[in-house]
């Protein structure tokens, strides 16, 4: 879909020509980036620290004014407060109301977001089971959650009054197994009933199992936007691992690896891998191997695809950091604006 | 104005231990003059309630991250400003006036209660300069972060206060007492209502004073409106 045919489908969310400074332009955290995200997708952002993701969070929740270009969310400006009341955020830094309990705070949010008084705490407890966490976790003050429950109160906040988008920015970060399983399944859901989702996240794994299309951020510009969901055709190194003692002839093994239109890369003692182009010469990659007779008991993915399209992406292009301004001044050693560990 | 924010910011203050203990203090000390004086008014501490409350109303949000949370919901940055200077107007005035009440009921127990008039008329003075001095903390609170608001308000003050001991000096120097004093009526804008029980308060007090609390809290909305809310922004 055109970035304009987004924009202008209800729910859709429009990015053009994005442009977004610091001190006084000397620091060029967004520039000209232009994203179109359908109604219903899961949407990731990645890239390196310093690329211009929560800068390009912070301008679609209206946080940050953008020098230049324009964003549409359901074709209205992002502080326009229908859109603010159709929106469920979770900030990467969580800040909350720790002198309020759980289900105070997730009242409070309530209260502000203007949902029916009538349904306030029937909602907030059903919030607070949705994420995992105990009544009892509820009744108690916000300061002496974990890190983790303080993750799961923040995502409880962000989905309370069914939101059309989520913007959730590292929402697993601090969060146990469990936890991730369950944010998982809720996005899964939520996916499920044509909610919006902006993720922002560095780990890759979780942005590669829940998200339908990811932009590559670098440097204040999308370098490409991948498509994740099924059926995607990416390339990965295939590792394959044979019964213990069998044979393994590299003949054999280069053969079914042609047949399959994929390429032997190594074979050891009783593994091999192969570059396979996407899932469908993954699995007559397999076949062949079989049928070569040989006794195949593994086959993993050396790593995520996400991962890998990764590596490729930063190996190419060098070493992250914002475009800056001829006479700018340096970075600090460590981050830079708009990550982490950045400027203040 | 927004009664959640309202409720949220009393009730945030309430369970301050530091801000109770303050507030414990600078009640029970005129209440103890109370005892002797004839009513429990102290002249340069009618609004120490505000500074207690108000200190960091809108800075420690933007320091702590709070803000971003609530301003993802449905609520105007215009429509927080004037619900947190409300509350701490409205706490300080409930606590001024509570003063007010049982510094009388004590001095009165003891037998040497002033007329009743005259403390009422304080009292309200009390509640006026609570909600003109939480505007000039709003103000101070919408561009420093933290607590910076309330340092800016102390030095501010103090600085008007040596205008004016520097002005009495010589006769020559009274304009710089004269400059002392308009810059502490800005930052305590008052309403002297002593002469509502005889003459009348003028036009020219009332349009004053109102006219600081309304450019205090524009100018406050002003620049929370052109604030970026972000790290990265800073």
């Amino acid at each position: 879909m055109s970035p304009a045919a987004a924009g202008d489908a209800p729910d859709g969310i429009l990015v053009e020509s994005l442009t977004k400074t610091f001190r006084a332009g000397q620091v060029r955290a967004l520039d000209r980036v232009s994203l179109a995200i359908v109604p219903g997708e899961v949407f990731g952002v990645i890239g390196p620290n310093g690329a211009g993701k929560t800068t390009l969070l912070g301008c679609l929740l209206g946080f940050l004014r953008p020098d230049a270009g324009r964003i549409a969310i359901g074709g209205r400006a992002p502080d326009d407060l229908a859109v603010r009341a159709a929106t469920g955020y979770l900030p990467e830094r969580l800040s909350l109301d720790r002198w309020m309990t759980g289900l105070d705070y997730l009242r409070y949010q309530h209260a502000l977001a203007r949902l029916p008084a009538a349904t306030r705490s029937a909602d907030a407890a059903q919030a607070l089971a949705q994420v995992g966490l105990e009544p009892a976790a509820g009744r108690r003050r916000i300061r002496r959650y974990s890190r983790g429950m303080l993750q799961r109160l923040g995502l409880a906040q962000a989905l309370l009054g069914r939101p059309r988008y989520l913007f959730l920015d590292e929402p697993v970060s601090g969060v146990d197994p469990e936890g991730v399983l369950l944010f998982r399944r809720l996005l899964s859901e939520l996916k499920g009933s044509g909610v919006t989702v902006v993720l922002n996240s560095h780990q890759l794994e979780q942005v590669e199992r829940v998200c339908d299309r990811v932009a590559f951020v670098r440097q204040g510009q999308v370098d490409s936007i991948e498509t994740l969901a099924a059926g995607a055709e990416l390339s990965r190194v295939l590792r394959v691992r044979v019964a213990a003692g069998a044979p393994l002839p590299g003949e054999a093994l280069a053969a079914a690896a042609r047949d399959a239109g994929a390429e032997l890369v190594s074979a050891g003692a009783a593994q091999a891998s192969f570059q396979v182009p996407g899932d469908a010469a993954a699995a007559r990659l397999l076949r062949a191997l079989i049928a070569a007779g040989i006794p195949v008991v593994e086959a993993t993915a050396e790593q995520g695809r996400l991962e890998r399209l990764f590596m490729e992406a930063a190996g190419g292009r060098g070493a992250a950091a914002p475009t800056r301004a001829p006479g700018a001044p340096p970075d600090r050693p460590a981050g830079s604006p708009g990550e982490p560990g950045g400027a203040p | 104005m927004n009664l959640t924010l309202i409720r949220a910011l009393l009730l945030q203050r309430m369970l301050s231990p530091v801000r109770i203990c303050l507030v414990v203090a600078f009640f029970l000390f005129p209440l103890m003059l109370a005892a002797f004086e004839a009513d429990a008014r102290m002249a340069n501490m009618d609004y120490v309630f505000v500074l207690i409350l108000g200190a960091g109303m809108v800075g420690q949000d933007v320091t702590s991250g709070v803000l971003q949370g609530l301003l993802a919901r449905p609520v105007r940055r215009s429509e927080y400003l004037v619900s947190r200077w409300l509350a701490v107007a409205l706490g300080s005035a409930f606590l001024t006036l509570l003063l007010a009440a049982l510094g009388y009921l004590i001095a009165a127990a003891r037998g040497n209660a002033a007329d009743l008039g005259p403390v009422a008329v304080r009292a309200c003075e009390g509640v006026l300069t609570d909600f003109g001095v939480a505007a000039v903390l709003a103000f101070f609170s919408s561009w420093m972060n933290g607590l910076g608001d309330l340092a800016v308000f102390l030095m501010a003050s103090l600085g008007a206060q040596l205008c004016e001991g520097i002005g009495s000096i010589k006769p020559a120097w009274e304009w710089v007492a004269r400059v002392g004093r308009e810059f502490d009526g800005c930052l305590s804008p008052r309403l002297d209502l002593t002469q509502a029980l005889g003459p009348g308060v003028s036009a020219f007090a009332v349009v004053s004073y109102f006219s600081t609390v309304t450019l205090c809290l524009a100018l406050a909305i002003v620049i929370l409106n052109r604030r970026e809310l972000s790290y990265a922004s800073g």
